[in-house]
């Protein structure tokens, strides 16, 4: 019997019908034994028809469980068929995908050329073609190409060449696979570089596909030996002379004693050729370089954004990877301009109120551009990265202040660049000396910043600054925001710094003079450091120091390029493309071929392996999944309708549909704990949603963010488990004891918290019918140590939290201020001296609900001698 | 069997030996006989040797006929014929059919068949013993034999009651008096009365028994159980099996049936009624729930209706 491709097994089916009839037999029987016997003498008395075997009623069985059993005999006997004839997929080329990928990091290079490989994916692209229809990816980027002929291959392969960025297999195959999944047999094009192969699992991928290598490393040791330049660091101070470089020349495959030279390139232009030579045996080299800094005297910092350095190594042999000779770094020890505008008051150094400033910035790499003075508009004010005016000498603003900086503000109103997309200069503005008049110092500030336009007359305000003190009182109402000084106390206030939003133009506005003397506090060797510190604060460092070069350096191009997100902008494309060489890359270590995929042979022929078509295995899951859902369907309606038919009461029957509906709309079950507050502490629509957070964040309680107010005691009051209280009014009668049912309440169990306001005598009077006593809480109460480890609860105004000990347990607590008010969403600062912060609170808070939920359980300590034995 | 229900004092399953109905003052007035339960006519009695016996120990001696004693040298006492003793034979039933209700049975019910036939048979002993009568109580515990093969003949009613009570203090098991009985051959000899109490379902020669007395009556002990069939439930099949015979299980509606099972006990119950009426014999249908003034009815018309034996022409009161 066939049904479709599918033919009934006679064994099997007989051996399935057999086991029906087993099972059907076995239930029968125990059907049968279990069915009750009773002796009745009288029956013998009785003429009804004789039968040796016992008279069994007929019935017919239950509909559904009747169709239940039919189902699952249909499944079993549907489980016997099995294909009538196993029938291959006649080769269609469309049908079968076959996929090459080319790997063309840079130790692949080491193997054979750009042309060579070119050549040889052409042809691999004609052997394969016959079998199927062929795409084409390369490690540049997870495209997947559709070439029509071997040449397309060939230009393609030509057309991209090899990166300079390493290759990660194992990601390049994830990438792929996901856009292109309908592959069948996937070639591998690549060597047995280490680096690449290394967290590739393609056994993973035996289950879909045919996984082949491609395998062009080169047999002997010819293909395994490199070099290549591994590190570049500078070494040079700022004030140096010269720049010196200490680049690292690095070995991998064979250890022969080479030589050659290394030459450092810059902008196109040679700073210089060093020789090397690394001894046999040694893997690892410096190289000194050094060129005179004039060499580059006329780059600045801003130009040399972005342009490497570029260090050329030209060994005499033993080069696999040609890539790797040229490194890349960013071109440290270029010196960043500053001008300072600053007259000097004599000739004399100490005369002169820049000096130490200038010390200062020279310390730091820059170069000084000082001007005493300025006439016009000013110098340019793009060229320097940081503008640093000396005012208030009394010889008038325009004297020290140029007006280029407000028409360059002005004019550039954007994302804080100009026009040319450069950034603008900081300026920093300080006093000449102590006795500056701030008045011009003023006029500057709001020159540069404020000022509408470029004929607004200068503000009256300014007029009225006299002092210094009247300064660092006019900057904050100006927008200015502190730098140094201390909180709430601008006196000691180094300087305000403001920033045009709209042009990006900052400045930072000093109190004090920049001159290490006593009226400003600085002395001299806190004066270069300060300068160093508001220059890294303002970003004005720039490759500054002996760092190592921050050329990217990428080791997987997969990670770094394809699919990027957000994409890459042209920049940091451009610099991708010619990224330093990975170590990994370098240094050709190679995978043992076991670990590797079977390898296409060099001969056409067909491979070891070949799997049948994806489209001829049919996954099994999706009916397995019926079959469960089947069953399990068969299942619950036949425990619905045995219910509905055995229950007698309709009561009964009702549970069924409850037990169906409770499935089928049933909600997770959640335990919170409420806030229950008496009185009118607490007012309709307060929140502690940011405390229920942390609770719940911290622990595993959920608090409910909304309380439960009671205005008065009720029954459902005293039905909480805790009661928040503020004051004892709403607890205590008319003679000041406890309400009886609260003392019932407590007895039972409850949990009081009284908030302040509370006298001790009141407390004591509020708990006369109790047997129990008020004590302080105790370092080593349980409140101090149940979640948090607390050394002390938050005291105000000098009274202490207070808890009343009733029945072994802490049954009050009172609490010297308002808590939950200080806890609540936007809560109030609690009036004390010295008011705890909203962490303490929490904390506090925390330890609270676990007193409240377990008491002193941890008091037992019946974990302490595990803790010991695992201290031993 | 479900635990045993209690017993309700009004019926068999609680009779006492020494129960007795309500005594009359119509009845004593008029009873004719102070001693022995026979009636005898009124006439002089007469010297016939079938109102002689033979002596046994307690007669009263002045009744001896030294006469007889004289020319045949046995003790021979002469009855009044106004006071005459009755032989009585009480057969009872034990068997295995008499021990329904079993474990099994689902129901409770307050006493088995042979807990009510002892008891009845106990209480018939005891009322003859009272009235003078002698009275022997035969046991047939096998199934299979035909008649029973141990005997009891107690001489007063304490003997009852004494054997009554080491019974009940035995939870009425049937081996706490077994002792008691002797084994014996069954007589052939006719008696005067002969009770037999069974559920005619084993063995036993029911219809002989009954033929050995001049006047008998057979009680029927069922169980009310076997009377009223509600209690069988559709999903147990209820089954017997007869030494030799095959096995007989119906289903529990097959026999609430009607016409099957209800209608033929009915039909098998006065078939053995008319067969008894046929050979002269009294048939009586008793249960654990009949009530004790009921069988205290039908036991008195019984013994009014064989106080006028053709011998004696005694009137019926």
């Amino acid at each position: 019997m066939n049904f479709g491709n599918l033919m009934l097994t006679p064994t099997w089916t007989v051996l399935a019908a057999s086991a029906l009839a087993l099972i059907g037999l076995v239930l029968w029987w125990l059907l049968r034994k279990r069915q009750q016997r009773v002796w009745l003498p009288t029956v013998r008395i009785l003429r009804l028809e004789a039968h040796l075997l016992p008279q069994l009623v007929l019935r017919p069985p239950p509909l559904l469980a009747f169709l239940c059993f039919v189902v699952c005999a249909l499944a079993l006997l549907g489980l016997t068929l099995r294909p009538r004839t196993q029938i291959y997929t006649p080769f269609e080329p469309n049908q079968t995908h076959l996929h090459l990928f080319c790997d063309l990091s840079p130790s692949v290079s080491a193997q054979l050329g750009l042309e060579e490989y070119a050549e040889r994916i052409a042809v691999l692209y004609d052997t394969l073609q016959k079998q199927g229809r062929v795409s084409l990816s390369t490690s540049h980027s997870p495209e997947v190409v559709q070439p029509k002929s071997a040449d397309e291959v060939r230009q393609l392969v030509l057309q991209r060449g090899f990166h300079r960025s390493g290759l990660n297999l194992g990601n390049a195959m994830k990438e792929l696979l996901k856009e292109t999944t309908d592959i069948d047999r996937l070639f591998i094009v690549s060597d047995r570089d280490q680096h690449s192969w290394t967290g590739f699992n393609w056994r993973y991928l035996l289950e879909e596909m045919d996984v082949q290598f491609y395998d062009l490393s080169k047999e002997g040791r010819s293909g395994r030996s490199n070099i290549f330049i591994n590190d570049a660091r500078y070494l040079s101070t700022a004030e140096a002379q010269t720049m010196e470089w200490d680049v690292e020349i690095g070995r991998g495959g064979s250890s022969d004693d080479t030589s050659g030279t290394i030459e450092a390139v810059y902008m196109g232009r040679s700073l210089g050729s060093f020789a090397w030579r690394l001894p046999e045996g040694k893997q690892r080299l410096n190289v000194h370089l050094s060129w005179p800094v004039q060499a580059v005297a006329g780059v600045s910092a801003q130009d040399a954004q972005g342009i490497p350095l570029i260090l050329r190594l030209h060994p005499g042999s033993g080069d696999g990877v040609a890539l790797d000779d040229e490194f890349r770094t960013p071109l440290k020890g270029l010196k960043q301009d500053v001008i300072l505008i600053g007259e000097s008051s004599g000739e004399r150094l100490l005369e002169d109120p820049a000096e130490q400033l200038e010390v200062a910035l020279e310390i730091q790499g820059f170069r000084i551009k000082r001007y005493d003075f300025i006439s016009g508009v000013g110098p340019k004010t793009l060229e320097a990265p940081l503008i640093v005016l000396l005012g208030g000498g009394g010889a008038g603003v325009d004297r020290f202040c140029p007006r280029s900086l407000a028409t360059m503000r002005l004019a550039h109103q954007g994302d804080g660049r100009s026009l040319a997309g450069e950034r603008l200069p900081k300026i920093w503005l300080a006093p000449q000396g102590e006795a500056a008049d701030y008045r011009e110092l003023c006029r500057c500030y709001t020159r540069l910043l404020l000022t509408p336009d470029a004929a607004a007359p200068e503000p009256s305000y300014c007029d009225s600054i006299e002092s210094r003190s009247q300064w660092v009182g006019l900057l904050p109402s100006l927008g200015a925001k502190q730098v140094g000084g201390s909180v709430g106390n601008a006196a000691h206030t180094l300087a305000f710094h403001q920033r045009d939003q709209r042009s990006g133009l900052e400045i930072l506005a000093f109190t004090v003079p920049l001159a290490p003397t006593p009226g400003s506090g600085i002395n001299h060797a806190q004066m270069p450091i300060l300068v160093k510190e508001l220059i890294a604060w303002q970003g004005l460092t720039h490759g500054q120091g002996t760092q190592g070069g921050q050329w990217p350096r990428t080791g997987d191009i997969v990670q770094a390029l394809w699919n990027h997100l957000p994409p890459l902008d042209a920049e940091a494309l451009a610099q991708l493309r010619v990224s330093n060489v990975p170590l990994g890359e370098s240094l050709l270590g190679e995978v043992d071929l076991q670990s590797l995929p079977p390898r296409w042979a060099a001969e056409l022929r067909s491979s070891s392996k070949q799997l049948p078509s994806k489209k001829d295995r049919e996954d099994p899951l999706p009916w397995l999944r019926l079959a469960a859902y089947l069953c399990i369907g068969a299942g619950f309606l036949e425990g619905i309708v045995a219910l509905s038919v055995r229950l007698r009461s309709v009561l009964k029957a009702g549970v069924g549909v409850v037990l169906m509906l409770t499935l089928l709309h049933g909600g997770k079950a959640e335990a919170r704990i409420e806030f229950n507050v008496l009185g009118s502490g607490l007012v309709e629509g307060t929140n502690f949603s940011t405390l229920a957070r942390e609770v719940g964040r911290r622990t595993s309680i959920e608090l409910a963010a909304k309380p439960e107010l009671f205005t008065k005691l009720s029954p459902e009051a005293l039905a909480e488990p805790w009661l928040w209280t503020s004051g004892s009014g709403a607890v205590a009668n008319q003679s000041g004891e406890l309400k009886t049912e609260v003392a019932t309440w407590l007895r039972r169990g409850g949990f009081l918290i009284i908030e302040a306001p509370w006298q001790p005598l009141q407390l004591n009077k509020l708990t006369r019918p109790l047997n129990g006593s008020w004590q302080p809480l105790p370092p080593d109460h349980e409140v101090m140590r149940s979640f948090y480890l607390l050394d002390a609860l938050p005291s105000c105004n000098g009274e202490i939290w207070r808890g009343y000990s009733f029945d072994g347990r802490l049954a009050i607590l009172a609490v010297p201020y308002g808590f939950l008010d200080a806890l609540k969403d936007h809560g109030a600062v609690p009036a004390c001296k010295d008011p705890p912060d909203q962490e303490r609170g929490t904390r506090v808070f925390i330890n609270l609900i676990m007193v409240a939920l377990a008491t002193d359980y941890k008091r037992d300590q019946i974990h302490l001698p595990e803790i010991l034995k695992r201290l031993r | 069997m479900a635990e045993a229900s209690p017993k309700d004092p009004a019926t068999l399953a609680a009779l006492h030996p020494a129960r007795t109905r309500e005594v009359q003052y119509r009845d004593y007035k008029n009873s004719l006989q102070l001693f022995g339960s026979q009636f005898m006519s009124l006439k002089r009695p007469t010297r016939l040797p079938e109102a002689g016996r033979e002596y046994t120990p307690g007669d009263p001696v002045n009744l001896i006929d030294w006469k007889a004693y004289g020319r045949l040298g046995q003790l021979i006492v002469r009855e009044v014929r106004d006071q005459s003793t009755s032989r009585v034979l009480i057969g009872v039933d034990v068997s295995a059919t008499m021990q329904w209700p079993s474990s099994d049975v689902p129901q409770s019910v307050a006493a088995t068949k042979a807990e009510v036939a002892l008891r009845l048979a106990l209480h018939l002993a005891h009322l003859h013993l009272r009235m003078g009568d002698l009275v022997e109580v035969w046991l047939l515990s096998d199934a299979r034999a035909a008649y029973p093969e141990a005997v009891f003949k107690p001489r007063r009613g304490a003997e009852i009651i004494a054997l009554y009570e080491h019974w009940v203090a035995q939870d009425c098991a049937v081996q706490a008096i077994r002792g008691e009985f002797q084994a014996a051959p069954w007589p052939q000899a006719k008696r005067d009365r002969v009770f037999w109490l069974g559920d005619a379902l084993g063995g036993a020669k029911v219809a002989d028994v009954l033929l050995m007395g001049k006047k008998s009556l057979f009680i029927h002990v069922l169980s009310s159980l076997e009377l009223q069939i509600d209690w069988l439930q559709s999903s147990t099949s209820y089954f017997d099996q007869e030494a030799g015979r095959d096995l007989r299980e119906y289903q529990g509606p097959v026999l609430k049936h009607p016409g099957n099972y209800l209608a033929q006990l009915t039909a098998w119950c006065d078939d053995w009624r008319l067969r008894l009426q046929r050979q002269g014999c009294d048939y009586v249908r008793l249960t654990e729930t009949t009530q004790v003034a009921s069988y205290l009815s039908s036991l008195e018309d019984f013994i009014q209706s064989s106080g006028a034996g053709p011998e004696t022409g005694a009137s019926r009161r």
